[in-house]
């Protein structure tokens, strides 16, 4: 039996009677703070499961399902970003082969912890979602690809699907409706590349997570080449809601192109980092005063990460004007991504932040395609010589090109992922490098 | 010279056993299982040594090359037992920031290891590894199955001390 | 083929017709245009991992790879543009930034893909100025393979080889990043009997040959087309040699209906018969050296008799499908048509080629001679029976056969059969041995031995279980000693002419 500590002292939303904060939206962690929302008895006081009970017994279509998520314009939270109404569109109909429900509760991209909440405290709520995305594709099967590391969680899903069984949410015939569907947890082993779509997909058929070539696609041919769905934690917990709600109110959240609310998770140098629901669209400046608490210790702000390690970095003047919707941060050249906000102040040294972030993509490259596993070894160690040794006027061209090279020429984003961040850090915080260049003289 | 390992022959407990079989019925290919299976087998026999790799190759119907390229591509998966508390420190970004760096040479120094060793007495194995999930709280280490979190050195010390009585706990 | 769907293309400006659904790097390839490509092979699975075979596709802003796209009706390819050129240039750095400048010591110096790409697609100067990444060199990996692991680029073919063609599934890719190795499971031996192919698709020299480390500079190699000698498959192959003096190695050759890219081991060496340290090399008569003519001399003067005394069914002649058609054709012009000789003797080739099979499953069969079908529809279709081995030992002994022609192939294989031959020999009968390989004649002490081609330098046809005609064509001969046996019998039968005419004029 596994033991835990209370380890989310400083997952916001806390304490039992916290109130949410005047800025904070909670749609999603609604209930997040009542004891034991993750036993099913709990989560159905709560209205859990009405959602799946009003697809399966209205009855609705699968395409009425898929309309409704379509119309709520819910864009995938897990990165990407990508209309999930649409990507459960695009599994073919026929049904010559299985189809397949993939969770990524993969989180490992580094500033991320959001999905964790749901998959702690709310995880009936993922898999009412789970259940009705699987319905609307036909997929028979579902799994929850949950990384290795996140055990304790693991341990409260897998008992959460058997509360499922037992209630008759899962199995065969489920609510009378004829609809079959089994869901199983599945443990990675640390890799954060089987966060990625494909990577995923050849870790759960038993293989080194090597993300695949693509075409084909993973809704045609994905999961032991049958028509598969990969869809983040968050984007199927914001399922049920939508289902009960109507697409149409979830569009009346956040803004026009960004719809509904994002869980963000927030470290780094704020007094109130944690977990935090909010409309998307809110301004950044908002979200830091009125939520973060503010800089910690009064510090400026220098710089924030939006959407994981993997986003352009924003200057302090960029974050100070945007607002947090995909367009927003997009139009100063980054991405909401995951929504891992970092925030650094003044006396963070950048290039080092960097060196720190090359380490993670080295480490963690799979060393499929060649630019990857041998860009990101050789930018980790320009970053190495440039702080460490000698900081050289070249090592800065140098680093240019590689990362260049590097960008949209492998099978997957990892190499972007760290190309990106370098091409930013370099263009919006040049004198962060030219310090290293005037100490070595 | 090439040399062929001598393999001995290992068994899952009935326990396991059952656990296994009960894994096969969850997935539509048996090579689906691996991942899974490879945990449950580092939980029974403590590592994935030549012995257990070429029996779960053999349960899974792949050759053994095929096991060890799952086992050496995952960080999580060991070939070797590590100490009786592995001490995993990240080491990315946020938890970095709050200076998980030094609390990991700290650790090294009072241990009298180097990162990635296991203490004589088998007590300690102490790693780097990447982020965990927990920035908000940072910096984290995890213990075996466990986070430690919002870590200060004074309480990663009397982590280590509670670890050291047997019962590992930040009291 | 006929009957094959086709699609237009434009490649580089240019309309081309090509088969639909074409792997657009053939594509590209049999209309003249070199992709640049290491894990691609069109005799296993694409991986897409080199990112080598970058290509600009109208209607995609991103470069594309060349070899995970079919061609299709309306594609619209470019692979000399300046994004393209520059993109490959560039993925041609990331694989030499840690690769180890060994090409002094290693085996795939001349024919390496890296060099060769380099002097295409590179001629930069490098800026890595880094310490490189180092694994293990110098890995032994059982009978035929030694692994570099720090040469190797991580292509995955030789991976998907052992997964998808030899099924050994014994080399994988562990750990990951640029930390990745090839290997066997804690190197090991590998499996099976293909293992040497690896070796062969492997773009540079990560895994070499443990027969070909360090014997020959592969520039100074010439290459003629054959067919292996092993086994009645009749896998296509090169042989390389030096200047005809010496077989460094056999290649297997494409062929699409024989054996696609590949052949066995056990074939691979089949070249070592052909070497001095095998060969018979000149004409001997009991063991001493004598030259070629006299050799002639000899046989003709005792066939001679012989035939003068109408006594051509005191002849005997062992043969065995070692020989090509054209061999075989100069035995039956010779022997039987012009000498009559009616007695001929060979192994039960007809219940070997009934129960030939395949033997690992895949290439490699049981019937061990190239030639068989051929063999036995030459002696068929001019109705000579075939005696068995032992009619010959019981003639031999009762001295019903007094002039024993020995047609010995090659190879220890036939070394048995002809020791019991040899030992049921009278003394005084007079054996001549035409063979390439000097472990026969050492079996015969008194016999007349006349030096003729090993297998890999001939030119002629062979027939494979399959009924396939296939040519060899060596274009060299090693020793000058050493004839066809077209051109020895064709000796023999000019000498024997003369003899008669000799002695017609003498008017005995």
């Amino acid at each position: 039996m596994i033991k835990h500590t209370i380890h989310s002292k400083n997952m916001r939303p806390l304490a039992i009677d916290q109130k949410p904060l005047a800025a904070e939206r909670r749609v999603l962690l609604e209930h997040e703070h009542i004891p034991d929302m993750n036993k099913i008895d709990v989560y159905a006081s709560k209205g859990g499961y009405e959602a799946l009970k009003k697809v399966l017994k209205t009855p609705m279509t699968p395409d009425q399902v898929i309309d409704e998520v379509k119309a709520s314009n819910l864009r995938g939270r897990g990165g990407a970003g990508f209309p999930t109404g649409n990507k459960w569109s695009f599994v073919p109909k026929t049904k010559d082969k299985p189809h397949y429900l993939l969770c990524n509760a993969d989180e490992s991209e580094p500033g991320t912890f959001k999905d964790r909440v749901i998959l702690e405290k709310l995880p009936h709520m993922m898999i009412e979602g789970m259940i009705i995305g699987s319905y609307a594709i036909g997929a028979a099967k579902s799994y929850v690809y949950i990384r290795g590391e996140y055990q304790y969680a693991a341990e409260v899903i897998h008992n959460a699907i058997q509360e499922a069984y037992r209630a008759g949410f899962l199995g065969k015939n489920i609510l009378g409706s004829g609809f079959d569907h089994d869901m199983t947890v599945h443990r990675g082993a640390g890799a954060y590349i089987c966060g990625e779509e494909t990577g995923l997909i050849s870790s759960l058929e038993g293989k080194k997570g090597w993300p695949k070539l693509k075409p084909p696609f993973p809704a045609v041919e994905g999961y032991l080449r049958c028509p598969t769905v990969v869809n983040n934690v968050e984007t199927l917990a914001a399922v049920p809601w939508i289902i009960n709600n109507g697409g149409a109110a979830y569009t009346k959240l956040g803004t026009a192109k960004s719809t509904g609310t994002k869980l963000w998770s927030v470290s780094g140098d704020v007094n109130r980092p944690g977990v935090y629901e909010v409309e998307n669209g809110i301004s950044f400046r908002v979200f830091l005063e009125d939520i973060l608490g503010g800089m910690k210790g009064g510090k400026k702000l220098k710089a924030m990460i939006p959407g994981g390690s993997s986003a352009p970095i924003m200057t302090a003047e960029e974050a100070m004007k945007c607002t947090l919707d995909y367009e927003s941060i997009a139009s100063f050249g980054s991405m909401l991504g995951s929504g891992g906000m970092i925030v650094l102040d003044e006396t963070r040294d950048l290039v080092q932040v960097l060196k720190n972030l090359s380490e993670f993509y080295h480490d963690e490259s799979c060393g499929q395609c060649t630019p990857c596993r041998e860009g990101t070894g050789w930018i980790e160690k320009i970053l190495h010589s440039y702080t460490e040794g000698e900081a050289h006027r070249e090592d800065l061209k140098l680093l240019d090109r590689v990362s260049n090279n590097m960008m949209g020429r492998t099978i997957c984003v990892l190499a972007d992922s760290i190309a990106m961040p370098v091409q930013s850090y370099m263009k919006k915080f040049p004198e962060e490098f030219e310090r290293y260049l005037k100490k070595a003289g | 010279m090439a040399t062929n390992p001598q393999i001995k022959d290992v068994q899952f407990s009935e326990k396991g056993l059952k656990e296994f079989n009960h894994l096969l019925t969850r997935y539509d290919s048996k090579r689906s299982a691996l991942l899974p299976v490879l945990h449950l087998a580092q939980g029974e026999f403590g590592a994935l040594t030549d012995d257990v790799i070429h029996y779960v190759a053999r349960l899974i119907e792949l050759s053994p090359a095929q096991v060890l390229e799952v086992v050496t591509f995952y960080h999580m998966f060991h070939r070797k037992p590590v100490g009786e508390h592995h001490l995993q420190f990240c080491a990315t970004l946020s938890c970095w920031m709050a200076g998980s760096h030094q609390l990991l040479k700290s650790t090294c120094s009072r241990l009298g290891i180097r990162e990635g060793e296991t203490t004589s007495d088998g007590k300690f194995t102490v790693t780097r590894v990447q982020c965990l999930g927990s920035c908000g709280s940072a910096p984290v280490v995890q213990v075996n199955e466990t986070y430690y979190e919002n870590l200060t050195p004074e309480k990663l010390n009397r982590l280590i001390n509670s670890c050291k009585e047997g019962k590992p706990k930040i009291p | 083929m006929a009957g094959e769907k086709k699609v237009k293309i434009t490649l580089n400006g240019k309309e081309i017709e090509v088969p639909a659904g074409q792997n657009l790097v053939d594509a590209a390839k049999d209309n003249g245009v070199e992709i640049p490509h290491y894990c691609y092979h069109p005799g296993l699975s694409v991986a897409g991992q080199c990112r080598m075979c970058l290509v600009e596709q109208e209607g995609n802003p991103k470069l594309q790879i060349a070899c995970n796209m079919k061609c299709s009706d309306n594609l619209k390819i470019t692979t000399n543009s300046e994004k393209v050129t520059s993109a490959v240039q560039s993925s041609l750095e990331m694989h030499l930034i840690n690769h180890p400048i060994d090409c002094p010591i290693c085996d795939q110096a001349g024919e390496c893909g890296l060099q060769n790409y380099y002097m295409k697609h590179g001629k930069y100067h490098s800026e890595m100025r880094e310490h490189k990444v180092n694994k293990e060199k110098v890995v032994d990996l059982g009978d035929h393979v030694v692994l570099d692991k720090e040469r190797c680029i991580l292509c995955s073919r030789c991976v998907r080889f052992t997964q998808e063609v030899s099924k050994t599934s014994d080399l994988g890719i562990f750990q990951r990043g640029d930390r990745a190795i090839i290997g066997t499971y804690n190197d090991e031996s590998m499996k099976g009997n293909y293992q040497v192919n690896t070796v062969d698709i492997c773009p540079v020299g990560a895994l070499t040959s443990k027969d070909f480390r360090f014997e020959q500079r592969v520039w100074f190699l010439d290459e003629a087309p054959s067919v292996c000698s092993g086994c009645s498959q009749g896998c296509n192959v090169s042989v390389h040699h030096k200047k005809g003096k010496h077989i460094y190695r056999l290649k297997p050759r494409f062929n699409e209906q024989v054996n696609k890219w590949w052949m066995c081991d056990k074939g691979r060496y089949t070249y070592k018969e052909s070497n001095y340290d095998k060969r018979l090399s000149s004409a001997q008569l009991g063991g001493i050296d004598l030259p070629f003519e006299e050799a002639i001399q000899a046989w003709t003067t005792d066939l001679k008799v012989l035939l003068a005394m109408e006594r051509s069914d005191e002849v005997g002649v062992f043969v065995s499908p070692h020989h090509t058609h054209e061999e075989l054709k100069s035995i039956i012009e010779v022997l039987v048509s012009q000498f009559g000789i009616t007695k001929f003797y060979a192994e039960d080739i007809d219940a070997m080629v009934k129960a030939d099979a395949p033997i690992d499953g895949f290439l490699y069969r049981s019937d061990a001679y190239p030639n068989s079908r051929g063999f036995l529809k030459v002696f068929q279709d001019k109705k000579i029976k075939l005696h068995s081995v032992n009619d010959l030992t019981a003639a031999l002994s009762k001295g019903s056969i007094n002039h024993l022609v020995m047609f010995i192939p090659e190879g220890d294989r036939i070394l048995p059969v002809t020791g019991k031959i040899a030992r049921a020999m009278k003394p005084d009968t007079f054996v001549v041995c035409l063979t390439p390989q000097k472990g026969a004649t050492d079996q015969f002490p008194g016999a007349l031995s006349l030096p003729s081609l090993s297998h890999y330098e001939k030119t002629g046809t062979v027939t494979n279980h399959m009924g396939l005609e296939q040519s060899m064509m060596a274009g060299f001969k090693m020793f000058k000693e050493s004839h066809s046996v077209q051109e020895i019998l064709g000796l023999l039968s000019s000498r024997y002419s003369d003899a008669r005419h000799e002695k017609g004029r003498v008017g005995t």
